[in-house]
């Protein structure tokens, strides 16, 4: 009952502040707003300083930087701003009809601090563009040299490769900046200091304001080291001797990293705060951004991160599995169905059918001499091929050393990196025994000017295939050896139910009222999971144009990239809990994290499977609710 | 360590009858202390400042002898001091299994004591680690963050909200009595210890603390324990805390949690070369 009173003021406030805010957000100074407000009077603590104690929330979904569609407009109108606070604050009362979504979106109401929107178009309001200043040329080469030594690593070497929040190391950090959670402060003054206690990570700051200079630059730490005064009714906190490890969020905190804040009481429920981040290392100008802060309902709870992290341990026991596993392949471990189903007099295209990993790539010249070798532990590319008994092929094939990109979305010189060595395709294959050709028959490619039909001479030994395609004019033949890798020897009847190639059938996402959003029309394409406890997915969008020339121009590498989807690793069911996890190890379009585990909630409904991710929330504050629907395809069924 | 701490502890030294628990009663006599602490602005005595205990009763709240530390590559530096006990008549009653669990914990002390893992200390421990604290006092609450692990604590002054659940560092609810600031502390899990010594308690356990001003540079702290599934009655810890009285002192971050990670994940590391 208590807790549900607490919900129940906490919507209040929330609707409260969703009416005020906006002010904030359309003025220019704190000391106009003040004036506008005219039976407002500041409130001060016994020693006359404004009075800003109590609980505070700066959550908001506006984001950092204006989004592209807005670029010209610092703010909404008032039409599309009260619509979109009031979609917000009423989102946690909104029931998908889907059964699924709806178990989903209540857990996450429980938790989810969803914000107040701001008028205002992007949290930046200098430079006036809304989003961040271009970086400095040593800027650059600190993020590129710290991203080179981030690739030295996998992505779960040790826990330092874990990103801070999973590490319960850093989360809303300084300045405070807002995320889906706990995004609550208490402050409380003496005449001297200043003390704001985060919720998140129990982060307590601790403000002097007697004038003391901050410690020498031996003395780092990761919030910084914070010395504040009285600027008329402002508190002006000025935080310096940050450590360097801070990397997420502002990029690259380090030794010259100065944050200024600025808090300014407005009213009964609100403090004008604004942060101005000033590091020439890294930015060509200061910028500044406003956070309004909002009168919360308490009180701030313990947050003990550290004490219930599970998840470092089980993410790196999963890396360590997997890694086990593949090593298991390498040595040419077999389980009995695989040394059965090579041992026996079955057909090739027996032989052929299973989950393979690319084990070397040789060049040899037309006297069939090697003239180059590499493989994916020399650094070289990382591939898988699947083959399915009902006749269906996929191949993925990735180079090494594949870089993130710096935004959202890639561009064009990223993408043309992204797809460059990359090959992705699926389709079905036929054997020719007398010729020992196998022909992949393309449905579908990265490279949308692919022949439609790859024929590759293969040799087939014990757990080994090579795979070769016709030799070049000059009479040199690539030689693509691959090695089975076992099945699972302990396949649940659940995991073995995913088992098979299903065909797209439908990718949609709706959003809370059920409202189609996205379609997808015409998109094709297959996803695989296999006995190896292996995971391929395949999609591709219609009417997709060859290449000009040999090679993708820049614009065609980002058109390319922006129509085909494949990924692949590991797949693991929850089955209690209803989900799979695809645990990418290699995927086309790296985004701004590289490859990284996604989550599926899914059904079966006749030989149909229904796949959900977890909820989105779109830039317009909607929730969305994607479902890609696959088909079972004629002959595929179970295992072998 | 720091000269003017140093010369407090033997000047309060000096007034403890000796072989007894430092008691701020044998030195306030028995009567109404003469000290007054300066006011905050509500009138109440001002605890602001950063405070310290100096003693070993981290290490054990009882009596104990020095003694050699667990690693061996640490020498004296990782050695354990010994030290005077803080608990009233040295004696902490614990029922029967729950003296065994004590000296089983004591004995494992190493993998089992939660602060080892840089877990948040509890209360009363978090008072008498051997790393400051820092008090913000307001009418409303009092804020009490800890150097160690960034452990903080809310005081509540003026609310009756009862917690929702089962923390670390319990859920603190404060009032005046006189010159003392009575802090009254349930809703705690059963994870945290006392001391390195083994003592533990249990989800019921309660807390309440006194901190009392005995000059511009000192309180007396003191916390009664009770925990019925743990002990047979309740029992008395009683200590001086001192002001950190540098001009410069404050609070320097230990996020403990980065220098545990070895400890608790390396056996999970990449291994290289193989």
């Amino acid at each position: 009952m208590r807790q549900r009173g607490w919900t129940a003021i906490g919507c209040l406030t929330l609707i409260v502040v969703a009416l005020v805010v906006p002010a904030i957000g359309q003025s220019g100074t704190a000391g106009s707003k003040a004036q506008a407000v005219k039976s407002w009077k500041m409130p001060r603590t016994a020693w006359g300083h404004p009075d800003l104690q109590g609980i505070w929330n700066n959550g908001t979904p506006t984001p950092l930087e204006r989004p592209n569609d807005l670029a010209d407009r610092e703010y909404l109108t008032d039409e599309e701003w009260a619509a979109r606070a009031k979609e917000v604050a009423t989102r946690a009362e909104k029931r998908p009809d889907d059964p699924v979504a709806d178990v989903e979106l209540a857990y996450n109401n429980e938790w989810y601090d969803r914000g107040v929107p701001l008028k205002r178009t992007s949290l930046i309001v200098d430079p006036a563009s809304g989003k961040l200043p271009p970086l400095t040329s040593e800027g650059q080469r600190l993020l590129a040299a710290r991203d080179a030594a981030r690739r030295a690593h996998g992505p779960a070497d040790s826990s330092v490769d874990r990103p801070l929040q999973e590490r319960c190391l850093l989360y809303h950090g300084v300045p405070p900046f807002p995320t889906g959670y706990n995004n609550n402060y208490l402050i409380v003054q003496t005449p001297d200091t200043v003390a704001i206690r985060y919720e998140m990570l129990a982060e307590t700051r601790i403000i002097p304001l007697d004038g003391r200079p901050h410690p020498g630059p031996a003395v780092r730490s990761w919030i910084g080291n914070a010395r504040g005064h009285w600027e008329g009714d402002t508190l002006v906190v000025e935080t310096t001797n940050y450590n360097d490890k801070a990397t997420f969020r502002f990029p690259a905190a380090n030794d010259t990293l100065r944050v200024i804040e600025r808090f300014t009481r407005t009213g009964d429920d609100q403090i004008d705060y604004r942060f101005t981040v000033d590091n020439p290392t890294m930015y060509t100008r200061p910028w500044t951004a406003m956070l309004p802060m909002a009168k919360a309902p308490g009180p701030i709870l313990e947050y003990a991160c550290h004490e219930g992290n599970y998840g470092i341990a089980n993410v790196l026991s999963g890396f360590r599995a997997q890694e086990m596993r593949s090593a298991a392949t390498g040595n040419g471990v077999r389980t009995n169905q695989t040394a059965a189903r090579s041992s026996g007099a079955s057909a090739v295209k027996d032989q052929l059918i299973g989950t393979w990993q690319l084990v070397n790539i040789e060049q040899r010249n037309a006297k069939g001499e090697v003239i180059e070798q590499t493989s994916p532990a020399s650094g070289d590319r990382t591939g898988y091929l699947i083959y399915d008994p009902a006749g269906y092929v996929a191949v993925s094939i990735m180079p090494p050393g594949r870089k993130k990109y710096a935004g959202a979305q890639p561009t064009q010189d990223e993408a043309k990196a992204a797809i460059t060595g990359y090959a992705a395709y699926f389709g079905t294959f036929t054997i020719n025994e007398g010729d020992s050709t196998v022909t992949h028959h393309l449905q579908g490619s990265l490279n949308p000017g692919m022949a439609p039909d790859q024929k590759r001479f293969f040799e087939l030994a014990g757990n080994r295939l090579t795979l070769k395609p016709p030799p070049s004019a000059n009479g040199n033949q690539s030689r693509l050896t691959w090695q089975r890798m076992p099945d699972m020897p302990n396949l649940t009847p659940e995991q073995r139910r995913f088992v098979g190639f299903w065909k797209l059938v439908s990718n949609e996402r709706r959003n809370e009222n059920r409202e189609l959003v996205l379609s997808n029309e015409g998109q094709t394409g297959y996803i695989i999971y296999t006995p190896a406890g292996f995971m391929m997915v395949h999609m591709m969008r219609p009417n997709r144009k060859p290449y000009a020339g040999a090679q993708p121009t820049p614009e065609e590498a980002q058109e390319a990239l922006r129509t085909y989807t494949n990924y692949f690793g590991p797949f693991y069911v929850h089955e209690r809990d209803g989900y799979v996890v695809h645990d990418q190890i290699g995927t086309l379009n790296v985004g701004r994290n590289g490859p990284s585990p996604m989550q599926r909630f899914y059904q079966f409904s006749g030989n149909r499977l229904l796949l959900h991710p977890p909820l989105t929330y779109s830039p317009d504050g909607h929730t969305l609710q994607g479902t890609i629907t696959w088909e079972r395809v004629a002959g595929g069924a179970g295992t072998r | 360590m720091n000269a003017r701490i140093l010369l407090c502890a033997a000047t309060l030294a000096a007034a403890v009858p000796a072989g007894g628990v430092w008691s701020g009663e044998q030195s306030i006599g028995g009567e109404p202390r003469a000290y007054r602490a300066p006011r905050a602005s509500d009138g109440k005595p001002n605890l602001n400042g950063i405070w310290q205990a100096v003693n070993s009763a981290n290490w054990d709240l009882l009596d104990h002898s020095a003694r050699p530390g667990p690693v061996i590559a640490l020498g004296a530096v990782g050695a354990i001091p010994g030290g005077l006990g803080v608990v009233e008549g040295n004696e902490i009653p614990y029922k029967p299994e729950a003296a065994a669990k004590k000296k089983e914990n004591g004995a494992d002390w190493l993998s089992r004591d939660p602060l080892v893992k840089c877990y948040l200390p509890g209360v009363p421990r978090a008072t008498y680690l051997p790393f400051p604290f820092q008090i913000v006092q307001s009418a409303e609450n009092i804020l009490i963050s800890y150097e160690f692990a960034n452990a903080s604590r809310t005081v509540d002054m003026k609310s009756r909200q009862q917690s929702p659940l089962d923390t670390w560092m319990g859920w603190s609810r404060g009032h005046w009595e006189g010159e003392t600031l009575v802090v009254d502390v349930t809703s705690f899990n059963d994870r945290t210890w006392f001391d390195s010594a083994g003592d533990f308690h249990s989800d019921a356990l309660h807390v309440v603390e006194r901190y009392t001003p005995t000059s511009p540079d000192h309180l007396l702290y003191e916390a009664t324990i009770e925990d019925p599934n743990v002990f047979t009655r309740p029992w008395k810890i009683r200590m001086p805390l001192y002001r950190r009285i540098e001009p410069r002192a404050e609070l320097v971050e230990f996020k403990c949690v980065e220098f545990v990670e070895e400890l608790m994940y390396g056996h999970l590391r990449k291994r290289t070369g193989n």
